[in-house]
């Protein structure tokens, strides 16, 4: 092993190789001691750098020479990381809401002081404490983050109120990258993406049918807007749609917000309704894999196995 | 035409590196850029980077393996020798390479 300080540009060599090529370390040290060889020899950094060819060319290689699968970004770590984003942002509303917004109740005395604040916050940090440790065990340190807040639920039904949100969102956080990583069926899949379709539709169905029995009045715009909006939005989920899961998200959060900022006393229902749609449609969002990302690895699939017989045919 | 002969190079030089490294090295254990001098010098890799794929895709196949050897002066470098199996490939090689080269010869005598 070579720990000789190289210059910027080589440093960036490798670092660009070792990112194209995570499972071929030993070709990154070999070239490491290449470049300081060829430096120590007396060679300009240019001339070794230009000698080698680019990173992208010398990992093209490698995967050929060693029929590695096309390198492709770890979607379920992303997704897990996004959720994980989402659940301290969520947490960090909650505590804002129960601290300041809150009107007096049990759980927001107004001689409580700043201590509470700092209390409120307490939820937020354990959301994003996953971040701190490494990426080996963020898994178990967010399940068990999800179980801890869980617990405190149970313990406190007070503070169910505002909690189950977080709860949802931290849940979705750990199990999501987890189910991501598994073989998944194309019935579960299809499975879930029929849920969320339920799910998403329900508010429309319900507005559909309120308005066939005359139990609401509601103008003839707004159950335009509540009848169709649902259902299509549903059955581009039960298709699997990645675009609409955005959208479902996006609503969801501006539910989640309403219910904060506007006084009503429906208030529970919007706060938790808005974060069952907010993760509905970030699970859905980061879990449907792009069709162009299910192209690329289909097209690399073929291409490592075409490769394979190639070698085999040697 | 220069398109051509960059393809028929490249195409040519697949076929021998790994062979010409194996009797590079069955001359004497090498480091890697002095592996990669002998081979650019020869006009038989353009590129040194590919050097360090080819090597480990042998040294998975086990034709060549590596030991870190640390000198009195300087720092440890991994050395690549080669395996009983590498020589074996080596001779088999060169019995093809020596059925082959004066056909191609032969043929293509009276373009030269």
């Amino acid at each position: 092993m070579t720990n000789d300080a190289l210059p910027g540009a080589a440093e960036a060599y490798l670092r660009a190789l070792g990112a194209e090529l995570p499972e071929a370390r030993e070709i990154v040290e070999d070239v490491r001691a290449h470049i300081t060889d060829a430096l120590a020899g007396g060679r300009t950094i240019d001339q070794v750098l230009a000698g080698l060819g680019s990173p992208q060319a010398v990992a093209r290689q490698a995967r050929e020479e060693l029929a590695l699968p096309e390198h492709t970004p770890d979607h379920a770590a992303t997704a897990g990381r996004i959720l994980r984003v989402i659940s301290v942002a969520v947490a960090a509303l909650t505590a804002v809401w129960v601290t300041f917004l809150l009107p007096g109740t049990v759980s927001n005395p107004p001689e409580a002081g700043p201590g509470l604040a700092i209390l409120t916050l307490v939820p937020a940090l354990l959301a994003a404490l996953p971040f701190a440790l490494p990426a080996g065990v963020r898994g178990r340190a967010g399940a068990a983050v999800a179980a801890a807040v869980t617990a405190l639920i149970f313990v406190d039904g007070e503070i169910a109120l505002h909690y189950v949100p977080l709860m949802m969102m931290l849940w979705a956080a750990t199990i999501t990258p987890w189910a991501m990583r598994r073989e998944r069926g194309r019935v579960a899949v299809r499975l879930w993406h029929l849920t969320a379709a339920a799910f998403v539709a329900f508010p429309g169905i319900l507005v559909a049918s309120a308005l066939g029995t005359e139990k609401i009045g509601i103008s003839w715009a707004g159950a335009l807007l509540w009848i169709p909006g649902p259902l299509i939005l549903g059955a581009l989920c039960a298709f699997g749609v990645r675009a609409a899961y955005a959208v479902i998200a996006a609503g969801g959060a501006v539910v989640m917000l309403m219910a904060l900022t506007g006084e009503s006393f429906l208030f529970a229902a919007f706060w938790w309704f808005g974060a069952l749609y907010l993760m509905i449609g970030a699970v859905g969002h980061l879990a449907t894999p792009a069709t162009g990302r299910l192209a690329g690895r289909r097209l690399a699939h073929l291409s490592s196995s075409v490769w394979g017989t190639s070698l085999l045919n040697r | 035409m220069d398109n051509t002969r960059e393809r028929i190079t490249t195409n040519i030089r697949k076929g021998v590196l790994e062979y010409c490294v194996l009797a590079l090295l069955s001359q004497r254990d090498m480091y890697g850029l002095e592996l990669a001098d002998r081979l650019v010098e020869r006009g038989l890799t353009a590129s040194e980077g590919s050097l360090y794929p080819l090597l480990a895709r042998m040294r998975q196949a086990g034709t060549v393996e590596t030991r870190w050897s640390t000198p009195e002066q300087g720092h440890a470098r991994r050395y690549y020798a080669i395996t009983d199996q590498g020589r074996a490939q080596l001779r088999v090689f060169t019995a093809v390479w020596r059925d082959i080269q004066p056909h191609v010869d032969e043929l293509t005598a009276e373009e030269a």
